[in-house]
């Protein structure tokens, strides 16, 4: 669905690159993460990507269409949910929609559904500029699915939302997911990533580091033992036991035999941790 | 097409819910409404006399070859008239059939006297102490009133401008272009849309605002010519504002500088000797004024719009292909 090839990008159109021979591909109905601190890259990536900046060199094309030459359907395809609030303040929720859905030349979804389904439909008619910030964050992604998108960006879409909005919001984005829309997520987020996303790619200083599902990153990265809270002797011991040799096999195994197990925990890397070890530096 | 529409449906909806933007829509009308009141209106720049319909036709006529004669059926009538706001003289019969005139008070000189010197020609009496000449030099306007209008109808069409301008910087301050930028929408599509409001507004404004001052005499039509050019001029004028300014008080100041501009256009074909104008030339908004002022004053040609209009058009023409670039890199 979107292939990068050789992708380099220089606002200065220098040898000081912002994005550096990225490479990467994203399969139709995928949802692709796309992490890395800010200053990473990861924006100007997007911006290419949907034509906000110019291509100055390498490959990009979505659908089997170049991002050289932007065409009427290539805008029909893509959805963009921005992660600032950037909407008309002086126009209700439901009038930024409607005038948004007149932008396009496919038919569009219902504005006033799309903003009962983010939780906006008691205030569709209130102006925006009356929005907090997170109604704000749920008009720009419930605009952002006007169109129908087959391919859909989304930036830090949960963002300042309280865990039960955010909780919907990625219930949506699954069911979009389950439809065949193909996901490009950017956000430093890692524990929305890890729930959404099928692959994540890690992105420093313009380049990608590393691809991988979470899965294996996790797998291949963290330890693999579990950290074990039990009684001994009336006193609560905690101990790492691994889960490879057989002399913690064997102590894990008694533990579950004589009962004594309080607590129990993998000890798999989050993928904040894999971050900071691959790349050295945290995410914010 | 469709898109162009919801644009300026759009700029339109946003720009009477900003307070600011109502007082730019709104504000050429308004002081239209307050220069009706303080100026004379069309009429009085000749005589006027209100007469009672039932006067012989001999006396009706004779006061027709000094200015506009208005007939009433009652003296009450007249007497309200002559209250009105505007300079009249009203003129009517006593019992015996000699002719008095009533006045407000605060006429001007002619009003006053010249109705006399008429009496006084209808009753043959030759006073030799009033010596009066009165000679049509064919001027039907007050200067207040076609230097007037013509202001506040140039206000009205780069006002339409600023406009446009508040809209983009809007656009910009909550990058909602950025949303647009990823949608159908082409920049051709954007610029028409945004300017629509520009080129509507101003030509509904000019309209109203000579139906408010009563100058219904002009020629519509050269009237639009100038309107439609100068509409022009204002976007691209308004484009720049939006395209520099960063947010509404850099744009309240760049509109500052515009109206500058606009000011010295008109200050300068008022004050400045014909024959020295010529420096003013390079301004559109100068010939917009000058086109104004001839049309109200019902001395401008189609030879002289003409030039006019090319003018407007070719100055115009030049400013944007200086800051065409910029405009479309603001735009980005």
């Amino acid at each position: 669905m979107l292939n990068v090839k050789g992708l380099y990008h220089s606002y200065s159109k220098d040898e000081h690159y912002a994005v550096q021979d990225m490479t990467f591909q994203v399969e139709k109905g995928e949802i692709f993460g796309f992490l890395g601190p800010s200053g990473a890259g990861k924006s100007t990536t997007q911006s290419i990507l949907f034509g906000l900046l110019e291509l100055q060199r390498g490959e990009v094309s979505i659908d089997g269409m170049s991002v050289k030459k932007l065409s009427d359907d290539f805008f029909n395809m893509i959805g963009v949910s921005f992660e600032s609030p950037n909407v008309y303040k002086n126009l209700t929720g439901l009038e930024n929609l409607k005038f948004y859905s007149k932008m396009f030349n496919v038919a569009t979804e219902k504005p006033e559904e799309l903003l009962k389904e983010v939780g906006l439909g008691k205030d569709m008619n209130k102006k925006a500029s009356q929005y907090s910030k997170g109604m704000l964050q749920r008009l720009v992604f419930a605009r952002s699915m006007i169109n129908n998108p087959k391919i859909w960006f989304l930036d830090e879409p949960t963002s300042g939302l309280d865990p039960e909005t955010a909780s919907r919001i990625k219930a949506i984005i699954k069911r979009k997911k389950d439809q065949g829309t193909t996901i490009f997520l950017t956000t430093h987020n890692m524990n929305i990533a890890d729930e959404l996303c099928d692959r994540v790619a890690f992105v420093n200083d313009g380049k990608i580091i590393l691809i991988d599902t979470p899965q294996k990153l996790k797998l291949r990265y963290g330890e693999r033992s579990v950290k074990v809270e039990f009684m001994d002797q009336e006193k609560l011991r905690t101990e790492f036991i691994s889960l490879v040799d057989k002399q913690g096999q064997s102590q894990l195994q008694k533990l579950v035999e004589t009962g004594r197990i309080v607590t129990m925990h993998s000890q798999e890397a989050s993928l904040e941790e894999i971050f900071i070890s691959v790349v050295g530096r945290g995410l914010i | 097409m469709n898109r162009i529409i919801s644009i300026f449906r759009r700029d339109f909806k946003s720009s009477v819910r900003e307070y600011i933007l109502l007082y730019m829509m709104i504000g050429p009308l308004l002081l239209a409404l307050g220069f009706s009141m303080i100026i004379p209106n069309t009429e009085s720049a000749s005589l006027q006399f209100a007469l009672e319909a039932s006067l012989d036709q001999s006396i009706v006529d004779e006061f027709n070859k000094y200015g506009s004669v208005f007939l009433f059926e009652s003296k009450e009538e007249i007497i309200n008239r002559v209250n009105g706001m505007d300079d009249i003289a009203g003129v009517m019969s006593e019992k015996e059939g000699s002719l008095f005139i009533i006045l407000e008070g605060n006429e001007t000189h002619d009003t006053k006297v010249v109705p006399q010197k008429i009496i006084r020609e209808i009753n043959g009496v030759n006073d030799a102490s009033i010596s009066y000449k009165i000679r049509d030099i064919g001027v039907k306007r007050s200067p207040i009133s076609i230097i007037g209008s013509a202001a506040l109808m140039i206000t009205a069409i780069i006002l339409g401008g600023i406009i446009i301008g508040f809209n983009i910087i809007e656009e910009k301050e909550s990058k909602t272009i950025q949303a647009l930028n990823v949608t159908m929408m082409n920049k051709m599509e954007f610029i028409i849309g945004k300017s629509l409001l520009g080129f509507v507004l101003p030509v509904a404004q000019v309209y109203i605002i000579l139906w408010l001052l009563k100058i219904d005499d002009v020629n519509k039509l050269m009237i639009l010519v100038i309107v439609l050019s100068g509409t022009l001029t204002a976007s691209v004028l308004g484009f720049l504002i939006g395209v520099i300014s960063d947010n509404q008080i850099a744009g309240v100041m760049n509109m500052k500088m515009i109206y500058l501009a606009t000011a010295a256009s008109i200050v300068g074909a008022m004050v400045i000797p014909e024959s020295s104008q010529f420096f003013l030339y390079i301004l559109p908004t100068y010939w917009i004024f000058v086109g104004f002022r001839d049309i109200v004053s019902n001395t401008a040609t189609w030879h002289q719009i003409i030039i006019n209009l090319s003018w407007i058009l070719g100055m115009t023409f030049i400013l944007f292909m200086l800051i065409k670039k910029r405009i479309i890199r603001g735009l980005t």
